[in-house]
């Protein structure tokens, strides 16, 4: 029982990092039709960002920051400099944000070296609390803190805000809100800094629960895609619904059923693609 | 031509001769000798290869550059941890390039991916840090060489250590679900379970497990110790998950050797490693003078303490040198620079070491290490020292080839 | 030059026969080059460019690209493997391997082609990953990570294929044969009907095609090829291991199909041959090869769309129209053609 109860522990704290992941990319997905396979790249760099800035100014709140905002940045160039020249070419998107994934896991490679690197939250967040007989460290629940806070703010912005109606609208039918006057490349870019600045965010909270490392940025994205897949395209209550299934199921499956442990993610996604192809929350459009 | 080399490898096996007359007939070669070295450059094991790099261009430094008036030349190829990329690579270094030796790669599945073509060029060829046990066989392969270790040697030598000497008498593992996990905790249980102790849990983690959490939650409480293997950035978030988890200072922790090795311990934080306690071939905290000056001067080039792969590709060289001095620098003949580097022991940071004929693997120290503060610094501290260790450790040699077979996953 | 273009434009059978031959010609020098090195480039470029094109015919041609192309490789690969272990023939393991490639195919078809688009891009990705998965977990059969040995290589009759030399001239002829069934069957009414569907697929279903059974036959055709490609993968390596179908070499068959362009069956050879001299050569002397290539990329979707081939035959136009002659009929203007009519005959 107590094994059981960490380890539904362990999976909504991770369910927490997937959806920091999750949520952009599935608005990104949703709305603009991009798999941003750049995506996992975008987390691994903005938490080596954040590592550094944290080694130079010994605060993990300025590192949280310098990480999520200088892929923001980093999401404005993407966005406005390349993907805008292949608009509406779903194939073209996808290639050109894989080639821009090889380059980014090299240029990390080749700045921050291949030696895993740790980020240590500050004070009593490194620390751990006794729940009756559990120890469990703070810092999982920090994550999950941040992404129940991100996941409100979310909810916020697409529920009771005008930009939140526009990709709202835009997901269900973007022509609709082209012809409506409204200049849809400019929700574009905001969607997309959006979801690199929650990367950005979720990598150097990711760096202190897994570590930076070469081929983070993959192992992650195939997470990623897991969530957006079985929530849904464009959908945020789906972005939710999927991290939770994917981080619980992943940690079910790896305590419970250790033989299918490579399983337990695919095959659910494969029976959910068959089963709804847009997804638990999606709209059929696709 | 093919007898004639065959006469004078039998004349080098019966220490008879000085060679420089051997190989052909002709006058003593003066160009460079090119090495070809294969690493992983980029992808997961690129710091590794990097620590190998040092350690060699180190060992290279310290001799001028040259042995017996040639310099000696390595070219070094990025394999990305593929073997078909390094299997071409093998084949462009050997056949292009020409190289007189080749140094291995550090991922076992593309050292075996490699090693038919080994045996086909006949080309001298040394396996720093990849430990397969299946690649310690001479039959198959005469000219390849572990200078390394064999994955299983150090743990062979630990269980009985922990059960008797550490007294845990009953433990659970937890071990990276492949090749090398396999191999390293099977010596481990094995020595173990034979002194009369006795496993609790088997638990075994992805080899691309991104979270440890399910891992480290399903260890038993009541258990007496824990049996980690991880390497690289998944030792550095095990032991944080230990740590967190609340079960470090709780339940005693051993591994094998990677777990706190320097490709793992610069990243991790120390109170989620002092007091570890671990075997390996190499301890960068061993007290003899050959280690002191090696770590020194390593530190002193990259400011990095060594990890194993520095401390093995740095003893490589050493051997090749060593080697190709006893050979008076003529790498023509390949036989003889194959048994050269056979009967030639050398004196590495790690101690004496010598090449056992039959498995083409090194008889070495095997030490016992803690993890210790030592002037602020976290080191591994010898606490123990298997002397000049088999590859087989303390079992005859026939049950350790049997068990050497059929290593997998248990539990 | 541009004179000498505008002559063979005139006459395209007679170029692209010119071309094939040099370019064959090409190819079979390659073993007297002295070196096993070059051999081995040139089978992973004969390999590669037979799976980039066996994924052209799903992808290119059907408009389903599949991030799962590597995993029949794969099932090819270790079929041999297994069989060989097993003690069995190497005929029969090579028989074995593409049976065990249909079956998969047509298993995992049933599930692929009912969706499409970006749906069908990330299923197809799940599928390889379970192969994958398999490939590390079922070490029983697959030996896990450390992967299989592949004991040794059929005899052709008299032919020993165990030398390098022989065996690339093997892959060759098994190559050719294989580039011209594809070429044949992107041609026939069933290869038409697959360009009907990827360009329209309501209207085809409209007109009373049975879309779904084509694409299913589609994907386990291209799949066929592909567990050929395994096949000469398997002997050529005589080793399989989990690398080779991972997500990454998923990816990069992808690229090179991309790389080269789809729909044109040759362009993804074009591709092959690009990336196959990106990682196994270039690799050895630049250090960021991994940049160098992820920056090709870029450039190529950006300023490429159509993939290497297209900026070809664009050049090769070029140099027609500054030439100052009246070009004929273009080639692809005269395949667009045959698809009209085509199209128009069933309207």
């Amino acid at each position: 029982m107590q094994g059981f109860v960490e380890q539904t522990l362990n999976g909504l704290t991770f369910a927490g990092l997937l959806f920091l992941l999750g949520s952009g990319f599935t608005l990104i997905f949703g709305l603009m039709r991009i798999v941003n396979l750049a995506h996992g790249g975008t987390y691994l760099v903005g938490g080596y960002v954040g590592y550094s800035a944290i080694a130079l100014t010994h605060s993990f709140v300025l590192g949280l920051a310098a990480g999520a905002i200088a892929m923001a940045v980093f999401g404005v160039i993407l966005e406005r400099g390349l993907l805008t020249r292949v608009r509406g070419m779903p194939f073209s998107e996808l290639l050109l944000t894989m080639g821009v994934a090889f380059i980014m896991g090299d240029t990390a490679l080749a700045i921050w070296g291949g030696d895993p690197l740790a980020i240590h939250m500050p004070g009593a967040l490194d620390r751990s609390s006794r729940l009756g007989p559990l120890t469990y460290p703070n810092s999982r629940f920090v994550i999950l803190g941040v992404a129940i806070a991100v996941a409100l703010l979310l909810s916020y912005l697409l529920g009771r805000t005008r930009v939140g109606a526009i990709i709202r609208a835009g997901v269900d039918d973007r022509e609709m809100v082209s012809a409506l006057g409204i200049n849809i490349n400019r929700v574009f870019t905001a969607v997309f800094v959006l979801g690199a600045l929650l990367a950005g965010l979720a990598g150097v909270l990711g760096g202190s629960l897994l570590t930076l490392y070469p081929g983070g940025d993959s192992d992650i994205l195939v997470f990623a895609l897991v969530v957006v897949i079985i929530g849904g395209l464009g959908s945020l209550r789906g972005a939710i619904v999927g991290s939770l299934v994917a981080g619980l199921l992943d940690n079910y499956g790896q305590a419970y059923f250790p033989e299918l442990a490579y399983f337990t993610l695919f095959a659910p996604m494969v029976a959910i693609l068959l089963w709804r192809p847009q997804g638990l929350f999606g709209k059929s459009t696709v | 031509m093919v007898r004639k080399r065959r006469v004078c490898a039998g004349l080098v096996a019966a220490g008879l001769l000085a060679l420089a007359g051997c190989g052909g007939g002709a006058a003593k070669p003066t160009g460079p000798i090119k090495v070809g070295f294969i690493l992983p450059l980029t992808g997961v094991f690129a710091a590794n290869a990097q620590d190998e790099r040092d350690g060699w261009n180190l060992a290279l430094k310290d001799a001028g550059g040259s042995v017996a008036g040639r310099k000696i030349q390595t070219i070094f190829v990025d394999d990305a941890s593929d073997p078909n990329q390094g299997l071409t690579d093998a084949r462009q270094l050997v056949q292009t390039q020409k190289v007189d030796v080749l140094i291995g790669p550090i991922a076992a599945n593309v050292g075996l991916a490699i090693r038919g073509f080994v045996a086909s060029s006949g080309i001298p060829t040394l396996y720093p840090s990849a430990c397969s046990v299946e690649l310690a066989t001479t039959e198959k392969t005469p000219n390849l060489i572990l200078t390394g270790w064999t994955c299983d040697q150090p743990t062979l030598n630990f269980g009985k250590y922990v059960c008797d000497t550490l007294g845990y008498k009953h433990l659970t593992t937890v071990a990276m679900d492949y090749a090398f996990g396999w191999q390293v905790t099977g010596g481990f249980v094995s020595s173990y379970t034979g002194a009369g102790c006795r496993i609790d849990k088997q638990i075994w983690a992805p080899f691309n497990a991104t979270d440890y959490s399910p891992y480290v939650s399903q260890i038993p409480q009541d258990t007496q110790a824990v049996f980690d293997l991880a390497a690289g950035s998944a030792a550095v978030r095990f032991t944080q998950a230990y740590q967190a988890f609340g079960l470090k200072g709780k339940i005693p922790l051993v591994g094998g050797g990677t777990l706190t090795d320097y490709s793992a311990m610069r990243s991790e934080s120390p109170e989620s490693v002092l007091g570890a306690v671990t075997v390996l071939q190499y301890a960068d905290g061993l007290d003899t003078p050959a280690n002191k000056a090696f770590v020194q001067e390593y530190h002193g080039a990259t400011g990095k303490y060594p990890s194993y792969y520095a401390e093995s590709a740095y003893a490589t060289a050493k051997l090749l040198i060593a080697a190709l001095k006893k050979l008076n620098g003529d790498t023509s003949d390949r036989k003889a620079l194959v048994n050269a580097f056979k009967t030639t022991p050398f004196d590495a940071p790690r101690g004496p070491v010598k090449i056992d004929p039959a498995t083409n693997s090194p008889i070495q120290n095997i030490y016992i290490r803690r993890v210790e503060m030592v002037n602020g610094v976290l080191r591994n501290v010898v606490v123990d020292t298997i002397k000049q260790s088999p590859p087989w450790g303390p079992l005859p040699r026939s049950r350790w080839e049997v068990q050497a077979a059929h290593y997998g996953r248990t539990g | 030059m541009s004179a000498a273009v505008r002559v063979l434009d005139r006459r395209p059978g007679w170029l692209r026969a010119a071309v094939a031959l040099v370019l064959l010609a090409v190819a079979a020098i390659v073993p007297q080059l002295g070196s096993t090195f070059y051999v081995s480039l040139g089978l992973n470029f004969l390999i590669f460019g037979l799976l980039a094109m066996s994924l052209d015919l799903i992808g290119g041609y059907t408009g389903l690209v599949s991030l799962g192309q590597a995993a029949f490789l794969g099932v090819g690969a270790y079929g041999i493997a297994w069989g060989l272990k097993q003690g069995m023939s190497a005929n029969v393991s090579i028989g074995l391997a593409l049976l065990a490639v249909v079956i998969t195919a047509l298993v995992f078809g049933l599930a692929a082609v009912r969706v499409g688009g970006i749906t069908f891009v990330i299923l197809t990705l799940a599928l390889g990953q379970i192969i994958w998965g398999l490939a590390y977990r079922w070490v029983s059969v697959s030996g896990g990570d450390n992967g299989l040995p592949i004991s040794e290589r059929p005899a052709l009759g008299p032919i020993d294929l165990s030398d390098s030399a022989a065996y690339y001239y093997f892959v060759l002829v098994v190559f050719v044969i294989c580039a011209l069934l594809l070429r044949a069957i992107v041609n026939s009414p069933f290869g038409l009907t697959l360009r009907g569907i990827k360009d329209n697929e309501p209207r085809m279903r409209t007109l009373g095609y049975q879309v779904g059974l084509h694409k299913y036959l589609a994907f386990v055709i291209s799949a066929f090829f592909a567990g050929v490609a395994g096949v000469l993968f398997g002997f050529f390596n005589l080793y399989i291991s989990p690398t080779a179908i991972d997500f990454g070499h998923n990816g990069t068959v992808v690229l090179m199909a991309v790389l080269g362009g789809l729909g044109t069956l040759w362009g993804p050879l074009l591709g092959s041959l690009v990336i196959v001299f990106l990682q196994q050569y270039l690799s050895i002397y630049v250090q960021r090869w991994v940049t160098v290539q992820g920056i090709i990329f870029v450039l190529v979707v950006l300023f490429a769309p159509d993939g290497l081939w297209g900026l070809l035959s664009r050049l090769g136009r070029w140099l027609t129209r500054r030439a100052g002659a009246a070009p004929g009929v273009e080639p692809h203007l005269a395949e667009r053609s045959v698809v009209g009519s085509y199209e128009d005959d069933l309207a």
